[in-house]
């Protein structure tokens, strides 16, 4: 079973994302704490999903850390946003996709299953 | 007797010498005339020799004939026809030619006394012809002369009446001696002629008491030129120039009413453009400045002294310095520059924001020769600017993070009522779906107004085929209302470079309208074609059609046809405003055929690639 961690800061996403990816038979991890990133190891998860949140740097630091480690910069990041012009922001922070919210399940379904083919 | 003597001498005179010049007859003609004056008295001394014997003043007749001589030929032609008389004398008073006899003292001294005689009157000929001449020569000259100045007077004169300062002048006794036209006008009707001889003060006691007097007292006395500004009510402002000569003052001066006028709207002018917050700006075709108000200085801190003479790219920061070169080529043209943002360097280093009208100074005949710059601070608004922006952003971020939830729950619910097969939840789970679809659509439609708004419509341009992304727009938009059936006409495939989700969203906007708008009709036909180096879609419908008065604003924003049919249609009147800014943004043409209750045809094209 594939790991996903979901990382936003809102809960109200958090719950939604968690039974979206449970009924497509992922092993799920949502959290509100960006700090994750810290204790993780390259067992915590195959992907990661993060918000790219209203300031525009936690998502970017978060991706910067990931990608500073060696047995965790590997990991995909599918980058969400409801920022407006937020997937060229996205694609500078270095995010393997971007997602804007709201999003189809069908869409993010189908990004999941392109990267974790990879 | 004399009268008649110098008539007869006057007359003789101008009939011998019309020209006055004293040029003897010719040496042959002198001698000739004395001869034959000479030989006529002899004849005639001879005819009466018998009434007049010959024994008294024999010579008598022959003064005459000398006089005549002398007169006519000067002193040589007197003295040839005295020894001519002497000649005839001889031969008329002497039977025998050869007869003649020294030793006759008596004889010889009447001879020798009428020789003498004939000398005196021969010299004083000459001297009278040689005065006469004189006289005259110092005549002429001096009517010449006369004439010269004659001429220059009246040189003089006509440069004074043809100046278009006023011009008098005064006697020491302040009497006028000259005045020009111009002056009359001053004088109040009264003729230079009527003036002339006349003291001033007395003819014009109003002079007196103003400061006129004083200064051509102070003129005459300290031998002072003077210039002053004097004004008289009813009849304007004055500007006197008084010089002083040796004896007198001349007087010069001009209606400057006018040149008041314009001083003072002038002045007028210049305490609004010293008064006003905005700095404005002169400078001449190389960039020099030329003005700098008081605005100028509290905007640029940089001070009048400071910058005037030096060029105005001081104020131009690193970043803007090629402006300074395409501003002066807009205005080497003749044309100005409106409203213009940009950025401006101070003198202490900050780089603030103006906003900046140009415009190009030109002579009266429309040369151009420098340009003026009215520039305003808007760090203020772009400030104001800049949190509207992320007002926009926060605010729109704030109503798709819950739009987010609902959508994900909803779609997690039909996908669980698609496998339990409860199909009421379903149809009413895909409802809610197709709601909150239509939710996001006006959210990110009214973020689209405000960046269109703000000129920050973003294009990221690609190399793709319309085809396709008509294709895939046509199976969204199927995925969710199947009752009308979109037909593609033309196949051959066209690649344009354009922001290819924007362009979606167009065709996106024009379908669904199409679709919206024809509830009675099952079909929606869109054209592909190429025309010229344009690809022109265009996409048809059956639908209610638009009133041809509408026609023109319905791509205008909010702008919404109101009638009983349209108002069942749900919208903002947004969606054709966005299209047509999009398709503008990409050098294309957006337009629209329509009849009403006969369908619309919405086309756009795009420039091939």
């Amino acid at each position: 079973m594939k790991k996903i961690l979901v990382i936003d800061d809102d809960p109200g996403i958090l719950t939604a994302m968690r039974y979206l990816l449970e009924d497509a038979g992922y092993d799920v991890n949502v959290t509100a704490d960006t700090s994750v990133v810290d204790h993780m190891t390259n067992s915590t998860a195959d992907l990661v999903i993060v918000d790219l949140l209203l300031s525009g740097k936690d998502g970017k630091e978060l991706i910067n850390k990931l990608r500073a480690r060696k047995d965790l910069k590997r990991i995909p990041v599918i980058m969400l946003s409801a920022h407006p012009s937020a997937a060229e922001a996205a694609k500078q922070a270095g995010a393997d996709d971007f997602l804007a919210k709201p999003f189809d399940i069908e869409d993010l379904y189908r990004i999941i299953q392109k990267h974790l083919k990879n | 007797m004399y009268g008649l003597y110098f008539f007869l001498q006057n007359k003789l005179l101008q009939l011998i010498y019309p020209d006055v010049h004293f040029q003897k007859p010719a040496l042959l003609v002198r001698l000739s005339v004395a001869f034959l004056a000479t030989l006529f008295a002899a004849v005639l001394r001879y005819a009466l020799l018998d009434v007049w014997p010959s024994g008294s003043a024999p010579f008598l007749v022959f003064f005459p004939a000398v006089m005549v001589s002398a007169w006519y030929g000067g002193f040589g032609a007197g003295v040839f026809a005295a020894l001519a008389s002497m000649f005839w004398a001889h031969v008329l008073y002497h039977d025998d030619f050869f007869e003649f006899n020294f030793g006759n003292f008596a004889q010889f001294l009447i001879y020798l006394l009428f020789f003498v005689i004939c000398l005196q009157i021969s010299w004083l000929n000459e001297l009278f012809h040689k005065v006469t001449y004189f006289l005259h020569q110092r005549a002429k000259e001096l009517e010449k002369t006369q004439n010269k100045l004659i001429q220059s007077t009246n040189y003089v004169v006509s440069i004074f009446e043809s100046m278009t300062d006023a011009f008098f002048a005064l006697d020491k006794n302040f009497n006028f001696r000259y005045i020009n036209r111009q002056a009359d006008i001053f004088f109040q009707g009264k003729k230079a002629s009527q003036l002339i001889g006349k003291e001033i003060w007395k003819e014009y006691p109003y002079l007196k008491r103003s400061r006129v007097y004083h200064e051509m007292q102070k003129a005459l006395n300290l031998q002072q030129k003077r210039k002053f500004e004097q004004y008289f009510p009813k009849i304007g402002y004055f500007e006197f120039n008084i010089y002083p000569l040796p004896n007198g003052v001349s007087v010069y001066f001009q209606d400057i009413s006018e040149r008041k006028k314009i001083e003072e709207t002038l002045y007028k002018f210049a305490a609004i453009v010293e008064s006003t917050d905005d700095a404005i700006i002169a400078k001449d075709l190389e960039g020099k400045v030329l003005n700098w108000n008081k605005g100028a200085h509290q905007l640029y801190g940089y001070s009048e002294k400071e910058v005037i003479g030096k060029n105005i790219s001081i104020i131009f920061p690193d970043h803007k310095k090629d402006e300074f070169g395409e501003i002066l080529e807009v205005i080497k043209m003749g044309e100005g520059i409106d409203h213009y943002a940009t950025q401006r360097l101070t003198k202490d280093g900050r780089v603030i924001d103006v906003s900046i009208t140009i415009s190009p100074l030109k002579t009266r005949e429309g040369k151009v020769i420098g340009a003026s710059a009215i520039a305003r601070d808007i760090s203020k608004e772009k400030e104001l600017e800049r949190r509207k922006d992320s007002l926009i952003s926060m605010a729109s971020h704030e109503l798709k993070t819950p739009v987010t939830t609902l959508k994900v729950f909803t779609q997690i619910l039909l996908k669980r009522s698609e496998s339990s097969g409860d199909s009421q939840s379903k149809a009413f789970l895909t409802k809610m779906d197709s709601q909150l679809t239509r939710l996001t659509v006006l959210i990110n439609d009214l973020l689209d107004i405000s960046k269109i708004q703000e000129g920050k419509l973003e294009l990221n341009k690609e190399k793709f085929t319309i085809n396709d992304l008509v294709k895939e727009t046509i199976e969204n938009i199927q995925a969710i209302s199947n009752q009308h059936e979109i037909l593609v006409i033309g196949n051959a495939k066209m690649d344009v470079v354009a922001d290819r989700d924007r362009i979606g969203q167009v065709l996106t906007n024009l379908l669904t309208n199409a679709i919206k708008y024809s509830p009675n009709s099952n079909q929606v036909i869109v054209n592909l074609l190429q025309e010229n180096n344009n690809v022109v879609v265009a996409i048809k419908d059956f639908g209610i059609g638009i009133d041809k008065k509408h026609q023109h604003k319905i791509f205008d924003r909010f702008y919404r046809v109101a009638g009983r049919s349209e108002k069942t249609f749900p919208g903002l009147g947004i969606g054709l405003y966005i299209s047509s800014e999009i398709i503008r943004r990409h050098g294309g043409h957006i337009w629209v055929e329509s009849k009403k209750s006969g369908g619309s045809t919405f086309s756009f094209n795009l420039p091939l690639r």
